[in-house]
């Protein structure tokens, strides 16, 4: 995209602060040659140049509906808009919204890129595009039917067989299969741009698993948030309406109609678009589930629940066709479901889109499609295409050949093996040279390329923020419309009045999130009435309430599962971390019980990587070591690494959790990691700066368990998670204290206080004990106490209780799986501190340590201790086997020759 | 000549396996050409569900689900079929005139065999093939002598291996190699006739192997077979069998039986499936041709064969 013009008004001493964003937006100028959205003309008034006052720029403007946007905002400052433009970023970044640029699980995810200002489309072009996209989605359905069936189009030499059985994306699977409901398609998306022309051009189209959706959303609730008055007073025509029509369209397509079970299919969080798979799930009330969450049996479609299998009678998919259902198309697909195309053959069950239309994405279709809308319609299209050369035809690669500099190459079966794959190709930007050696590949493989006239896209006022010196300004960039049709139970049709509008970073001209575009909102005004509906009554009947109550996935539940094992055990690091950071500079930092209790401790839970000095050998390599594995997520267990894995645990269960919760935790973690990172950096007092960032982070742990404990429905889900919790409370505690024991770390009176502060007991303790510093007070309240959550008889009792309650057992019933958990009742105080080995039976064999020899009584304890620890471990893996297992065994395909 | 076929796939799994789904392409055809007597597809254990349908291409499959856990799964798949006398069209179509008529322009027409000029999974469109076949292609030549010259050349040129290439090896590495198996040979035939913008299918089969001189006919040592076949317009798909360098239409010979037909072997894998469980698994495959002579029972079928393999 060309350099962007502002040119300010001449230097005034008031300074640039002073400049209104009215006065910005009337000296706005769009690069030469593209539409100019906001002025309404391909070129322009030249205001600046020719000395132009305000006010007649301004009357330009004012035939736009964007002089009414800005009448609302003109008396605006570059600070007041830079301020907006924080707020809406902070806005995006607290909501989540992120887009994967990456699909390793390490890759960051980039949050969402949304611009200030929305795209505003008024009344009647928004007619226009409307009646175009109705009669090219009609018309798509019809190309559908036919490919799926009688093939009549292919007879009549309309299409080529190259672009339908040529296309990887035809699916001979699906021939003859004619889906439940009758229609093939339910959502389509198209792209459009404007041209210099002022009219607007088709480039693709999107049926097989279109983004989209999710996002507009987001961006609608942020922008119009921002600038609501404006948003009111234009008359933005309403979204909510066009959602509830493809609810209740795919409702009533659906084999059990309204009372049917709909889920979205997400090929899983590592998809770039995972946030928006999760967002819409839940505004549309639909099942978030992943392939390994579904299962066929008997040709019918189940999900996998805690509960057992839950029938599902339809799929919103977003998983691209191809792996849909390794049985028959893609053998090592790990996104599907064995059997699904099984299930949707035998009518039992619905996926929008039907798998097969991935054909009609090709660009080369474009050009066929008139002489099809005349064959199958009867109508001349509306909304034209940009003119497109499929160059297997040999006359339209000659047209083609002897354009290339005006037009842009394209791969007519992007993505698909064995074909050609490149991203699209601007003539114009190409030496002779490039050009010429393009030209030779399209005549050796002409079908492989499809070539489309070049045309500048209209360009959209964007607010730029302050950047390398430059001041914060208005800039025009191009931007692409999508629109989106989706299914209507009573007019078939119906096109979501909005879109997601792209736009162009700086330098180039297609836009494309993967290439670092941005979004805006999409503003369709109306000279109607703006349509109120909303999505928030769907309609429930007690059955369907009940039903979503229950429905906790084998895959959610594993998730929900190690978020609590991983919070727990994040402030576990955490709280050991401190106390080793502070014990080393404390009072007392000789005391060699307490240091080899720390080191044992640290070692047990991987807070330095094994083969690192003890603190007792040599204190600064240990403590270096201690704090270099605080930030990270690789080799140890620590602070770091744990909050990771929070994370991605709370990822792959995003929908459950509240904004706040989301949000808490990616701040912990993030923060957490930049502040280290900058600790190695410059590092003066390490270790003060590190006891910093760990108490900080406390503090937000705190509010992650506050989240937890206060803000989730108490369902299965939320149980396991608690049990998750309370399993690694229970190993790392009985662990500590037996180590404690062992290391005779309770007979200093630092050793005790550190005992007690890992416990996070210390202030319970000296309530009711002051400064004594008996070991006897001490088992009663960390091992005793029912009343404090931190004694190993409370979690003992509070883990017995949750498995037995998810298992369903009858109150005051323990289900087999709880009585694994060592039965507090059984433990007495007396019993517990008697010191003297040969006064008690010992139950079993006594701990296997080496010098176990030389350490003190407390055998009984000291096996009480053991087997908690042992039921840890035990109670984990049968958790797995009892409820998530089948969600993850694997999937393998065999065959024959 | 009426054909007995049985066709005896097991697996040995281990650990079990909790569920299964397959999908089996064993049924042969039952058209015009050749006619299927009798038919029986024995699962064991017995299937929770199972189904028959035909696929795009005409072809049976059957599909069967077992939801017990299980060690084993043993089909067998038995078929009388009578089939009829093959021989070689009179057909001097020139191959750049086939060439043409597949490609599109305004107006042409559309002919079904269309479908089978596109590159598919494995058979791939690659420029090695062109090279390799273009000595078979002199301008004017007649498509007919051209795609038997290609056969020759294949039968000639490569080394058979039974242990030399894997269920999905790709076409180009048998090339590179000059040896494969009869899976291999069939794809080699196909893209070749395809880089050059001819219509070419995959037939997967059987044949009726003769018994060494003065030996007993040996239960399971056949295995099931592939070969190619081209389309001639005019005349229809003539089979060529590079493996054996035998040619007709409708099959290479009366001792050949179609089991199924697509653009490779992807499309009729004899079986495929997607099993929870059993990580790893053995499997055996026995093939039985033998005419028929009288109307005797199906014979006892010796499972011999220790590997996944085609002739």
């Amino acid at each position: 995209m060309e350099k962007i013009q502002v040119q300010a008004s001449s230097p005034s001493p008031a300074g640039a602060a002073e400049v209104r964003l009215g006065e910005l937006a009337a000296r706005l100028r769009c690069a030469k040659g593209h539409f100019d959205e906001l002025h309404g003309a391909l070129k322009p008034i030249d205001a600046g140049a020719s000395g132009a006052t305000f006010s007649e720029a301004y009357g330009a403007l004012s035939k736009r509906a964007w002089a009414g946007f800005f009448a609302e905002f003109g008396d605006q400052t570059r600070a007041d808009m830079n301020q907006r433009s924080a707020h809406l970023a902070r806005q995006v970044r607290d909501n989540g919204i992120t887009y994967n640029v990456y699909t390793d699980e390490d890759g960051p995810q980039r949050p969402w890129s949304l611009d200030l200002f929305p795209l505003i489309v008024e009344p009647h072009e928004w007619r226009h595009i409307e009646h175009g996209v109705l009669q090219r989605v009609r018309l798509l359905e019809r190309i559908m039917a036919d490919v799926c069936g009688p093939q009549r189009l292919l007879q009549a030499g309309l299409v080529p067989p190259a672009l339908v059985h040529g296309h990887p994306g035809y699916l001979r699977a699906m021939h003859g299969v004619q889906p439940v409901g009758a229609r093939y398609l339910h959502v389509a998306a198209f792209d459009m741009a404007r041209g210099p022309d002022g009219h607007w051009w088709l480039i693709g189209q999107r049926t097989q698993a279109p983004s989209g959706l999710g996002y507009l959303l987001e961006n609608r609730l942020s922008i119009s948030a921002q600038f609501n008055s404006a948003f009111d007073k234009l008359k933005v025509q309403r979204l909510a309406a066009t959602y509830r029509a493809l609810m209740d369209s795919l409702h009533a397509n659906s084999p059990l109609g309204a009372d049917a079970h709909l889920a979205l299919l997400t090929p899983g969080p590592y998809n770039e678009t995972y946030f928006e798979h999760a967002y819409l799930a839940r505004y549309l009330g639909l099942t978030l589930v992943e392939g390994n969450d579904l299962l066929v049996r008997d040709e019918r479609l189940y999900l996998k629940t805690l509960k057992g299998l839950v029938p599902v009678h339809g799929l919103l998919k977003r998983v691209d066709d191809q792996y849909l259902d390794p049985l028959e198309l893609r053998a090592d697909s790990k996104l599907g479901v064995p059997g699904l195309l099984q299930a949707i053959r035998a009518g039992n069950v619905l996926v929008a889109n039907a798998p097969g239309s991935a054909f009609l994405e090709s660009p080369a279709l474009l050009g066929f499609l008139p002489a099809l809308s005349r064959h199958l319609l009867g109508e001349e299209l509306c909304l034209p295409a940009l003119p497109t050369w499929w160059c297997g035809e040999n006359s339209a690669m000659f047209d083609a050949l002897a354009r290339l500099r005006d037009c842009v190459i394209k791969p007519t079966y992007p993505g698909a093996p064995g074909h050609a794959s490149f991203d699209a190709v601007l003539g114009a930007r190409q030496t002779q040279q490039a050009l010429d050696e393009w030209a030779g590949r399209i005549a050796q493989h002409p079908q492989e390329h499809t070539v489309q006239l070049y045309m500048p896209f209209s360009q959209m006022p964007t607010w730029q923020c302050e950047r390398n010196g430059n001041e914060a300004t208005l800039v025009a960039r191009s931007v692409m419309l999508r629109v989106f049709a989706v299914a209507d139970p009573t007019l078939g049709w119906r096109v979501l009045p909005g879109g997601l509008a792209r736009v162009a970073s700086s330098d180039q001209d297609i836009t494309s999130m993967q290439r670092g575009g941005s979004s805006a909102d999409v503003w369709s005004l109306t000279d109607g009435e703006v349509d109120r509906t909303t999505m928030l009554h769907p309609h429930l009947t007690p059955e369907s309430l009940l039903q979503r109550k229950r429905l906790v996935t084998s895959r959610a539940a594993e998730s929900l599962f190690w978020l609590g094992r991983y919070s727990e055990r994040a402030e576990n690091a955490l709280r050991l971390a401190r106390l080793m950071l502070e014990s080393l500079h404390g009072e007392d930092p000789n005391n060699t019980s307490l240091l080899t209790w720390l080191g044992q401790m640290a070692q047990a839970n991987t807070l330095v990587l094994p083969g690192v000095p003890t603190p007792l050998q040599a204190p600064h390599v240990f403590e270096r070591a201690l704090i270099d594995s605080l930030g990270s997520s690789r080799g140890a267990t620590s602070v770091g690494f744990c909050l990771r894995a929070l994370k991605l645990a709370a990822a792959g269960v995003r929908e459950r959790l509240s904004q706040e919760h989301w949000r808490i935790i990616t701040r912990a973690e993030e923060s957490l990691f930049v502040r280290f990172a900058e600790l190695e950096h410059h590092g003066s007092s390490p270790v003060q700066q590190a006891l910093q960032i760990l108490s900080d982070t406390s503090d937000q742990l705190a509010a992650i368990t506050g989240a937890q404990t206060d803000r989730m429905a108490r369902d299965d889900g939320w149980r396991l998670l608690s049990i998750g919790r309370h399993i690694e409370r229970l190993g790392f505690l009985a662990n500590a204290l037996g180590l404690a024991l062992r290391y005779r770390t309770l007979e200093s009176d630092s050793g005790f206080d550190a005992v007690i502060e890992l416990f996070d007991s210390a202030i319970t303790f000296h309530a009711q004990f002051q400064q004594s510093r008996d070991v006897a007070a001490l088992v009663d309240l960390l091992v005793i106490d029912r009343d404090n959550p931190r004694s190993l008889s409370w979690v003992a009792h509070t883990l017995r209780g949750r498995l037995a309650k998810l298992a369903g057992s009858e109150p005051n019933e323990l289900s087999a799986l709880a009585l694994k958990v060592p039965d507090p009742s059984a433990w007495g105080l007396a019993q517990l501190c008697a010191q003297a080995p040969d006064l008690i039976t010992s139950i079993g064999p006594a701990p296997s340590s080496p010098n176990a020899a030389q350490v003190p009584g407390y055998d009984l304890l000291q096996e009480v201790l053991q087997r908690c620890w042992r039921a840890a471990f035990e109670v984990s893996d049968d958790i797995s086997a009892t409820y998530f297992s089948h969600a993850g065994l694997v999937n393998r395909s065999v065959g024959t020759q | 000549m009426k054909l007995l076929i049985t066709h005896e796939t097991v697996y040995d799994y281990q650990p079990v396996v909790e569920t299964a789904q397959h999908m089996a392409y064993l049924t042969p055809r039952d058209d015009d050409h050749q006619q299927l007597i009798g038919h029986t597809l024995i699962i064991t254990p017995e299937p929770a569900h199972r189904s028959v349908t035909s696929d795009v291409f005409g072809n049976k499959r059957s599909f069967f689900s077992l939801q017990q856990p299980h060690r084993q799964l043993s089909v067998v798949a038995t078929s009388k079929v009578q089939t009829c006398a093959s021989r070689l069209p009179g057909n001097l179509v020139d191959w750049e005139s086939t060439r043409e008529r597949f490609r599109y322009r305004a107006g042409n027409a559309f002919d079904p065999a269309n479908e089978f000029v596109f590159a598919s999974p494995m058979a791939p469109s690659q420029p090695e093939f062109a090279d390799y076949a273009r000595a078979s292609f002199p301008p004017g030549q007649s498509l007919l002598l051209a795609a038997l010259d290609v056969m020759h050349r294949i039968h000639h040129d490569f080394t058979y291996e039974s242990q030399s290439t894997e269920v999905n090896t790709p076409a180009a590495q048998a090339l590179v190699q000059r040896k494969g198996v009869c899976q291999d040979f069939a794809h080699i035939f196909i893209a070749c006739l395809r880089s050059l913008g001819l219509a070419a299918r995959y037939v997967s089969g059987y044949l009726l192997t003769a018994p060494p001189p003065g030996m007993a006919r040996l239960r399971g040592s056949d295995a099931s077979h592939a070969w190619g076949s081209v389309y001639l317009p005019g005349s229809g798909w003539v089979d060529m069998d590079p493996t054996n360098d035998r040619a007709g239409a409708p099959s290479p010979g009366e001792d050949y039986v179609t089991l199924a037909i697509g653009r490779d072997f992807s499309d009729v894998s004899p079986m495929r499936g997607v099993i929870y469980g059993g990580a790893n698994h053995t499997l055996r495959v026995g093939v039985t041709v033998e005419p028929v002579v009288d109307e005797a029972l199906p014979c006892k079928v010796a499972v011999s064969d220790d590997r996944n393999e085609t002739s």
